[in-house]
């Protein structure tokens, strides 16, 4: 398996260059912000994502790739955390699936769980769509 | 035809009937007490300024719990059709069709 070689131009790879970290961010910003700001964990996820299919494109599947299994692996690890979190929730707190920590009001971090949850719903999202692109850039290449 | 067009036709009927019956029932709270309920109190409960994530991610965790589900086995579902131990899988798929006479679909890719 040795990937796409082929790579877009040099204003592609440098406005990609330029982009791919504030993209990083501002997914990362989303996902934290998203009981502040418009925004949570599957949109932020989704940006996460978009940033790694953006680098995919312009540098070929070849060069700064992520291993399918860490990917794999981060998405298996959010969605078993999300669903413990909810038996968390009906240890702790009042019910299943309910909001066990303590909150302060309108906080950055007074939330409860929702920060915690938009970040692993963000990872989960983000990962899932990672091994997606993969497995199908992959697939294209056998195909040729 | 005229057989899919009669249980097409009972298949309507029938749920005409059901959903009526079923709206003439009581539910059991007040109707729109949950969504004054989260209107007043979502930012003091949750403590989240915004009241689509609150509702998402604290009240409805178990609706979002299922959105992460079938995420998961759409992605499961594709990296076992199409990744990279896709010619064990169908190896399996042959050999369940030896095993049971069948044609269940094995030679479907031909990669």
């Amino acid at each position: 398996m040795e990937g796409t070689q082929v790579e877009m131009s040099i204003i592609v790879r440098t406005t990609t260059r330029f982009l791919a970290a504030i993209m990083l961010l501002f997914g990362v910003y989303i996902i934290f912000t998203g009981h502040l700001n418009p925004g949570g964990g599957f949109q932020g996820g989704v940006i996460l994502a978009a940033v790694i299919l953006l680098l995919y494109i312009a540098f070929g599947t070849e060069k700064h790739r992520v291993p399918e299994n860490l990917a794999s692996l981060v998405e298996d690890v959010s969605a078993l955390s999300l669903i413990f979190t909810g038996i968390m929730g009906l240890i702790i707190g009042k019910a299943a699936f309910s909001n066990f920590v303590c909150r302060t009001r309108y906080d950055f971090v007074g939330a409860g769980t929702i920060p915690y949850i938009n970040t692993i719903i963000g990872l989960e999202v983000g990962a899932a769509f990672i091994v997606l692109f993969y497995t199908f850039f992959r697939y294209m290449e056998r195909r040729q | 035809m005229r057989v899919y067009t009669g249980i097409a036709a009972i298949c309507v009927v029938a749920w005409g009937i059901i959903f009526l019956s079923t709206a003439s029932l009581h539910y059991g709270l007040h109707p729109g007490d949950a969504a004054f309920h989260y209107i007043e109190w979502g930012g003091e409960e949750t403590g989240s300024s915004n009241l689509v994530t609150a509702i998402i991610t604290d009240y409805r965790l178990y609706d979002t719990m299922g959105e992460v589900t079938v995420l998961f086995t759409a992605i499961l579902g594709v990296t076992m059709i199409l990744g990279r131990n896709h010619h064990r899988i169908q190896r399996k798929i042959k050999q369940l069709d030896q095993l049971y006479g069948g044609n269940t679909g094995g030679d479907v890719d031909n990669c």
